[in-house]
C-alpha cells in the first residue's frame, strides 16, 4: 500500500491489522461484513479523507471504512472504555470503538481517529438541544438529531423527561407531553430518532424572574430499537 | 503586618500553554481533594455540552497525545462560551460544537475538549495545588488565542486579536523587560530551545544578551546565586511544541496535542530548583499558570470586561477569557489555600509594580483593568511564612513518545509559522550571536531546508 510511485489503489481487503488481530472475535461480531476501500494518492504524508460509515451501528449492521491518503496506511482498532455514569440523562447500552488511521511516509506520520458506536434494542440515547428562545412563559429548544450519525434504522422505543420538569415534544409530525416524574411514553414508538425536534417546557416563577436560573438545555431520553433499513 | 517587600524578593513566572482550569485542576473538587475549589462536581451531567442533539459530558482523560490541536482562535472561543439570550450569560456549552467545526468531524463520545485529568495523571500540578494556593478565578485576559494573551501578560496590552492568518511577529510598545530595567529590577529568562520572546522584535535586543540563559543553568543558578545579587524576576520557559525542534529534545509546554507528562516533569524540575536554596526560597513567589485555555472545557462563565485591541483592524472583546489553571507557590501561602479573587495575567504586572515600582501603576492599561475588578496577586499572600518545604513527589511519570519524527516542514498553525519566521530573521540579522545562544537552530534550519528540497523533488 505504498505510494512511492504514486500508484493509485482501489481495492477491497479484509479488515485485519496488528491491533485488530488482538480482538478477532469482537471484530467478527461487531463488524460481520466490514470491508475497506483503499484509495491512495501521491502528495503527503497526508490523509485526504477517512470515513467509517455508518458511525452508529444498530444491531448487526456492518460498517465500511474508506480512506484516501498519501503514504503507507495502517489502521488500528480499539475498544473504548465505558464512560463513568454520573447523571440520569446519559447514553447507556452502547459500545464505542475507535478507528485510528496512521499514515507513514519518509519517517513521518499523520493520523486521524473516527469513533463508531454500536447500539442494540433497549439502548438509551439523550436528545438535547440548547434553549434558544422564550415563548410566553415557556422556554423552547430545537434542532436536528445529527443526520450524519443517526440513520433510519434507529427507531424510538420510548421517550421520557430527564430534567425533573414537564417537556412537550414535537417530532415526526406528532406532539407528546412528557411528565416531570420521568415516566416513559411510547407515543412516538417506531418513529425515526433522526430528524428535527422541538422541546418546550414551562418556566417556574423563579426562572421567569431570574434568567440565570433558566435551563441552558432541554433534554429527554429515548430508548432505541433497531430495524432493517427500509423497514416501516 | 509584614510589608510586601519583606515577604517577596524573587518572583518566578512559569507560563505554560493551552489548558483550562477544569481540565487540569477540576479534579481537586471531583476527587474530594479540596471541596473549596470551584472545580468539577461529581454530577458531571450539569456540564453537558449539546451538539446536534447529542449530549457530551466531561470525562477522565488518560494522558496521551491528543487526536489534534483544539480550537482556540477568537471565533471558536465565542462558540465555546455560547452567549445565550435565554439565560443572559455564557452557557459554556459550545466546546464540542467548536471542536466539530474545527476538525470537520462528528464526535460521538468523549471528544478531547471535554476531557479532564485526574490527580494521578497530573501528579506535580496536583501536588502544588494541594500544598500551595490555587487561584480558581484566574481567567485569560482575552477570549482568544495564545499570542494576544501572552502579549497581555508581558506587555499589558495587545494590538492583535486574531492569529489565524499565518506567520507574524508581534508588536509590543513596552515589553516587561523594558519596565523592569526602568525600575532597576534584575531579571533573567531561562529558555529551553527558542524563547517565545523571539516573536517580539521589541525583545530581540534582550534575547541575545546575558539575561537569556539556557534552562539547564536554572537549577545551579538558583542553588548558588545569593538573592541580593541574583535576578529578582525570573521567567522560566518550557520547550514549545510549536517551536523549532531537532534531535531528542522533546517539547514540554503542554500545548495540545502533547501529552502532559512532559510538562509535569518540567514542572517538577522547576519546583526543585526554586526550593533548592532555603535562604532564597523564604522570599520567593513562583507563579505557575497558563496563557489560555487552549480549547478545553471549563464551566465558569468569564466575567464581563470590555477591551479593544489596539491594532488595525481592532476588535472589541466584552469579557475575559476562559479560566486557566494557576497556582501560587510560596512560603507565604498556606497549604490548600484557595484564592477566589478575580485575577488575570495583568495581575502579575500589578504585583510587580507593587513590589518593585515607585508607587505608580504598572501602566494605564493595567490600571484600567485594576479599576474594573482585576486584583493583584498580593491578595493571596499571608502574613506569616511557612517553615516547611513540601517534598515534590518522586513518582515516575510515564509518557508515550514517538522519536525520530524529524523536523516540521508543513505548518499546521500560525504560531508554528511565526516561530520559524522569527528564527529565520534572527539568524539572518544576528548570525554570530544566534550561533552562541541557539546553536541548534542551524542544524534545524539545514534539516528543514533539506526536507523541503526533497519534497519538491
Amino acid at each position: 500500500m505504498s505510494d512511492v510511485r504514486c500508484d493509485h489503489y482501489l481495492s477491497r481487503v479484509p479488515f485485519l491489522s496488528k491491533r485488530a488481530l488482538a480482538y478477532p472475535s469482537s471484530i467478527l461480531s461487531v463488524f460481520p461484513a466490514l470491508e475497506i476501500l483503499i484509495l491512495s494518492g501521491c502528495a503527503g504524508p497526508s490523509i485526504n479523507r477517512f470515513d467509517v460509515t455508518p458511525q452508529v451501528l444498530c444491531g448487526n449492521q456492518s460498517a465500511v471504512a474508506t480512506w484516501n491518503v498519501n503514504g503507507a496506511p495502517a489502521i488500528n482498532f480499539s475498544v473504548e472504555p465505558t464512560p463513568l455514569a454520573s447523571g440520569r440523562c446519559e447514553a447507556s447500552g452502547r459500545e464505542t470503538f475507535a478507528f485510528d488511521l496512521v499514515v507513514q511516509k519518509q519517517g513521518k506520520e499523520t493520523g486521524k481517529q473516527v469513533e463508531v458506536v454500536r447500539i442494540a434494542d433497549g439502548s438509551a440515547e439523550p436528545v438535547v438541544f440548547p434553549t434558544s428562545r422564550l415563548e410566553g412563559s415557556d422556554v423552547v429548544a430545537n434542532g436536528e438529531k445529527n443526520p450524519a450519525l443517526w440513520t433510519g434504522s434507529v427507531r424510538i422505543g420510548t421517550l421520557a423527561s430527564c430534567q425533573n420538569r414537564p417537556i412537550e415534544v414535537e417530532h415526526s409530525g406528532k406532539t407528546v407531553l412528557l411528565t416531570a416524574d420521568g415516566s416513559p411514553s411510547d407515543a412516538l414508538a417506531g418513529a425515526e430518532l433522526t430528524g428535527t425536534w422541538e422541546l418546550r417546557s414551562p418556566l417556574d416563577p423563579q426562572e421567569q424572574a431570574n434568567p440565570r436560573l433558566r435551563p441552558k438545555q432541554l433534554e429527554i431520553m429515548a430508548t432505541l430499537r433497531c430495524v432493517k433499513q427500509g423497514a416501516p | 503586618m509584614t510589608g510586601l517587600r519583606d515577604k517577596i524578593s524573587t518572583v518566578v513566572l512559569v507560563p505554560l500553554e493551552n489548558r483550562s482550569f477544569d481540565h487540569m485542576l477540576g479534579h481537586l473538587k471531583y476527587e474530594g481533594i479540596n471541596p473549596d475549589v470551584n472545580g468539577l462536581d461529581k454530577d458531571l451531567g450539569k456540564y453537558t455540552n449539546a451538539y446536534k442533539g447529542g449530549a457530551y459530558l466531561p470525562f477522565q482523560l488518560a494522558d496521551r497525545d491528543l487526536v489534534s490541536d483544539l480550537p482556540h482562535e477568537w471565533n471558536f472561543v465565542a462558540t465555546q462560551l455560547d452567549w445565550s439570550a435565554v439565560t443572559q450569560q455564557f452557557n459554556m456549552d459550545g466546546f464540542v460544537t467548536a471542536y466539530a467545526e474545527f476538525t470537520a468531524s462528528e464526535p460521538l463520545q468523549d471528544p478531547d475538549p471535554m476531557g479532564f485529568l485526574s490527580s494521578g495523571t497530573v501528579p506535580i500540578t496536583s501536588f502544588l495545588a494541594r500544598n500551595f494556593c490555587v487561584c480558581d478565578s484566574w481567567h485569560a485576559p482575552l477570549p482568544t488565542s495564545t499570542q494576544p494573551n501572552r502579549t497581555m501578560a508581558f506587555c499589558g496590552s495587545s494590538e492583535i486579536f486574531d492569529t489565524s492568518d499565518g506567520a507574524r511577529l508581534i508588536p509590543c510598545e513596552d515589553i516587561i523587560f523594558d519596565w523592569l530595567e526602568r525600575h532597576n529590577v534584575r531579571w533573567r529568562v531561562y529558555h529551553d530551545g527558542l524563547s517565545f520572546f523571539a516573536l517580539y522584535p521589541r525583545a530581540w535586543k534582550h534575547l541575545l544578551g546575558e539575561n537569556f540563559r539556557d534552562f539547564e543553568y536554572y537549577f545551579h543558578d538558583m542553588q548558588v546565586e545569593p538573592p541580593e545579587s541574583g535576578p529578582q524576576v525570573i521567567i522560566v520557559e518550557p520547550s514549545y511544541n510549536d517551536g523549532p525542534h531537532i534531535g531528542p529534545d522533546h517539547p514540554n509546554d503542554n500545548h495540545p496535542p502533547l501529552a502532559v507528562g512532559f510538562g509535569e516533569e518540567f514542572l517538577r524540575r522547576v519546583y526543585q530548583a526554586a526550593t533548592v536554596n532555603p535562604n532564597r526560597w523564604r522570599n520567593t513567589l513562583l507563579v505557575y499558570y497558563y496563557d489560555e485555555h487552549g480549547g478545553f472545557h471549563d464551566h465558569v462563565p468569564p466575567p464581563a470586561l470590555e477591551y479593544e485591541t489596539r491594532g488595525s483592524p481592532s476588535h472589541k472583546f466584552t469579557s475575559l477569557g476562559v479560566r486557566i489553571p494557576a497556582v501560587l507557590v510560596s512560603p507565604w501561602v498556606e497549604p490548600s489555600r484557595v484564592c477566589h479573587e478575580l485575577v488575570d495575567h495583568t495581575s502579575v504586572l500589578q504585583f510587580l509594580a507593587e513590589l518593585f515600582g515607585d508607587g505608580q501603576p504598572y501602566s494605564d492599561d493595567v490600571a484600567h483593568r485594576q479599576q474594573h475588578g482585576i486584583r493583584s496577586l498580593s491578595i493571596a499572600l499571608g502574613d506569616r511564612p511557612r517553615a516547611d518545604i513540601p517534598a515534590v513527589p518522586a513518582v515516575p511519570i510515564q509518557v508515550q513518545s514517538l522519536l525520530g519524527a524529524g523536523v516540521r516542514v508543513v505548518h499546521q498553525n500560525g504560531l508554528q509559522a511565526s516561530f520559524e519566521l522569527a528564527a529565520t530573521r534572527l539568524m539572518a540579522a544576528h548570525p554570530e550571536e544566534i550561533a552562541k545562544k541557539y546553536p541548534d537552530l542551524f542544524h534545524w534550519k539545514a534539516a528543514v531546508d533539506a526536507e523541503r528540497l526533497k519534497a519538491k523533488d
